[in-house]
């Protein structure tokens, strides 16, 4: 029988109330077989780096810290300062901020995590990344000699997911990584100038870096895989209907990595089953793709779904989601245009709508 | 939209994320405008029941050569394309007919020299028509197309085009929209000395091509022998009669030929 081999997930907050209400929620969220939750109230007599070499001697699989560490007199301390020494270490980190919530953006660089500020959320987003980064870390291990053959990051991820066909799609999340994340472009230029002794192990590499594209771009912004809001969306329905869909869709939900904070469902495999809905029948028309996936979905549930709540086609169309007001919009010209600048190149369910496009057309523009 | 437009629009929005790849990783520098399917492909409403495609004008930035340092060409692709069902022989749909158009522009000095523009039919019904035809012609106008895409202002400096001879209907082989892509790959993104991961991405590139087939199945002349191992381009003017051709049609439409000139 293996061991347990928990892992350490290290909580950093200045607020020691709300640090103590996280460390709980997360206690009872992962049993101690699985992970071993640190916590760190810092004050001023503390060594701010010290600190986090000990907890790296640890061997902490993922930090979470809040903005501002200040409040008992540690200056220079701070979630950015925690954010850019474990990024360098390729430890994943999460920031919140309770006290400066509109001082984060809510989408975070590549290379960060955005950790939501209720506890429980924030629990539960701790607990998704945790063990998302596990079995990715895991999936790799075990498959090492495949994937040191394997020529680009999307390649391996497309074949760990076991859908090594959509390669191509992976890669367009993955177009500029060179330029999102100095820190770790830095690691790599390191192995070249110090040779192959100095190099990270590249599992560990792959794995920080996999991590963050899957979670950050891939399941954030909907392509090949759908979140259910995106479901919804894609769909052309109201989000009040995501618990029937899950219902409907039970074979296409994706159990991959981060599936924790899902639940989020293989987009052809979606196709698939609205396909077959229709299988054999002619003469049946549709104007837009949304049109069609609602259509197919209320034949298969045997009931109207819900319409959204869009103004311009009283929730009529739909087959794409705006990541930037979070509403379903369909790819008729006056509802939304494609923005490619903003949003990631493989994210064909995203679209930007019309109105909010017109207003930064000369940020969002090509 | 019928069904199965729905469902070839599926297959092309799979297939077109792939090409961006396979493109981008023969050249990196290389770009596409506009990226997303949903822009590129539009289904059109056609009483016949056909799955007809309109291809916007779509940009290719490429260099003019594999080894070339700069980007320096705008290449603007547009025309449309009419599937229908696969054939017994062959498990993908296939091509009823198409037209492309196609543009090449290079960048000196701020402005625009049109150097290279064709138009590629197929033609089932007009006499001395071969069936599958390239016309060269100015394609100037389609500057238009790159300043959009780019939202820039580029003036047309010389067209070195415009005095070709419209009327020379040059026999080839299918030229549709996505035989041209896997061709710019092959003229502008692959050379001898390219390495093997660019031979690997236009393998992709032709692969993600590769997801139909073209419409000589449908066409009695072109499958009888010595058309069928011979090639030349002496057979691609013989004319098939009108009850084969309805006949062999796997079709969602009347089965009548047509002409297949660009719509402007």
């Amino acid at each position: 029988m293996t061991e347990p081999n928990p892992s350490v997930v290290v909580l950093i907050d200045d607020d020691e109330e709300h640090l103590a209400r996280l460390g709980e929620s997360m206690r009872e969220a992962v049993s101690a077989d699985e992970a071993v939750i640190e916590t760190w109230f810092p004050i001023e007599t503390d060594n701010f780096y010290e600190r986090l070499e000990e907890f790296k001697a640890a061997g902490a699989k993922l930090v979470i810290s809040d903005l501002d560490l200040t409040r008992r007199g540690l200056t220079g301390s701070s979630g950015a300062a925690v954010s850019s020494w474990f990024q360098s270490e390729l430890i994943p980190v999460g920031v919140f901020s309770v006290k400066h919530a509109t001082m984060l953006p809510s989408v975070p660089e590549l290379f960060e995590l955005r950790v939501p500020t209720e506890v429980d959320k924030a629990s539960s987003f701790a607990v998704a990344t945790l063990r998302g980064f596990r079995q990715l870390r895991e999936l790799l291990d075990s498959r090492r000699d495949e994937v040191s053959s394997m020529r680009s990051p999307a390649q391996v991820l497309a074949n760990l997911l076991g859908r090594g066909h959509l390669e191509g799609q992976f890669a367009l999340y993955m177009a500029r990584l060179g330029a999102s994340g100095s820190t770790v472009t830095d690691r790599l230029r390191g192995t070249a100038v110090s040779g192959e002794d100095a190099a990270p192990d590249r599992n560990a590499m792959l794995a920080y870096v996999l991590g963050h594209v899957l979670w950050n771009l891939i399941l954030r912004f909907p392509g090949p895989i759908l979140s259910a809001r995106a479901l919804c969306a894609y769909l052309a329905t109201a989000r009040k209907e995501s618990d029937a869909l899950a219902g409907l869709f039970v074979d296409a939900e994706y159990l991959g990595p981060f599936c924790d904070g899902g639940p989020f469902y293989w987009r052809e495999d979606i196709d698939s089953r609205l396909y077959a809905a229709f299988d054999g029948e002619g003469g049946i028309e549709f104007e837009t793709l949304g049109l069609f996936n609602r259509a197919a979905a209320e034949r298969l549930l045997g009931r109207e779904l819900a319409r959204h709540e869009c103004t311009r086609c009283d929730g009529k169309n739909g087959g794409f989601l705006c990541p930037v007001t979070d509403r379903p919009v369909c790819e008729l010209a006056e509802c939304s245009v494609s923005a490619s600048s903003w949003i990631p190149a493989g994210a064909e369910v995203c679209r930007i709508e019309r109105n909010f496009y017109e207003e930064w057309a000369p940020l969002l523009g090509l | 939209m019928n069904l199965e437009t729905m469902r070839v629009q599926t297959e092309l929005y799979t297939a077109w994320p792939d090409i961006r790849t396979s493109i981008r990783r023969m050249y990196s520098a290389s770009e596409i405008r506009p990226s997303a399917a949903s822009d590129v492909f539009h289904a059109v409403n056609s009483c016949d029941g056909e799955a007809r495609f309109e291809v916007a004008p779509v940009v290719f930035r490429v260099p003019e050569r594999a080894r070339c340092q700069s980007a320096n060409l705008y290449v603007v692709v547009e025309g449309w394309i009419v599937f229908t069902p696969p054939c017994e022989e062959d498990p993908r749909m296939t091509t009823l007919r198409f037209s492309t158009a196609v543009g090449y522009f290079r960048q000196k000095s701020g402005k625009l020299d049109h150097v290279f523009g064709v138009h590629y039919d197929m033609e089932e019904v007009l006499p001395g028509h071969p069936v599958f035809h390239a016309q060269l012609a100015s394609q100037a106008t389609l500057i238009d197309h790159i300043n959009e895409r780019y939202n820039s202002q580029f003036e047309l400096n010389e067209d070195n085009a415009k005095l070709l001879l419209r009327s020379v209907r040059v026999p080839i082989a299918q030229m549709d929209v996505f035989s041209v892509i896997t061709q710019l790959g092959a003229d502008h993104l692959l050379s001898s000395n390219s390495s093997p991961e660019v031979f690997k991405a236009f393998s992709g590139l032709r692969r993600a091509c590769d997801f139909f087939i073209g419409a000589a199945n449908h066409l009695p002349y072109l499958n009888s022998e010595p058309a069928r191992y011979c090639y030349r381009s002496t057979h691609w003017y013989e004319r098939a009669d009108k009850g084969a051709i309805a006949g062999v049609r796997r079709d969602f439409g009347t089965g009548t030929p047509r002409s297949s000139k660009i719509r402007r």
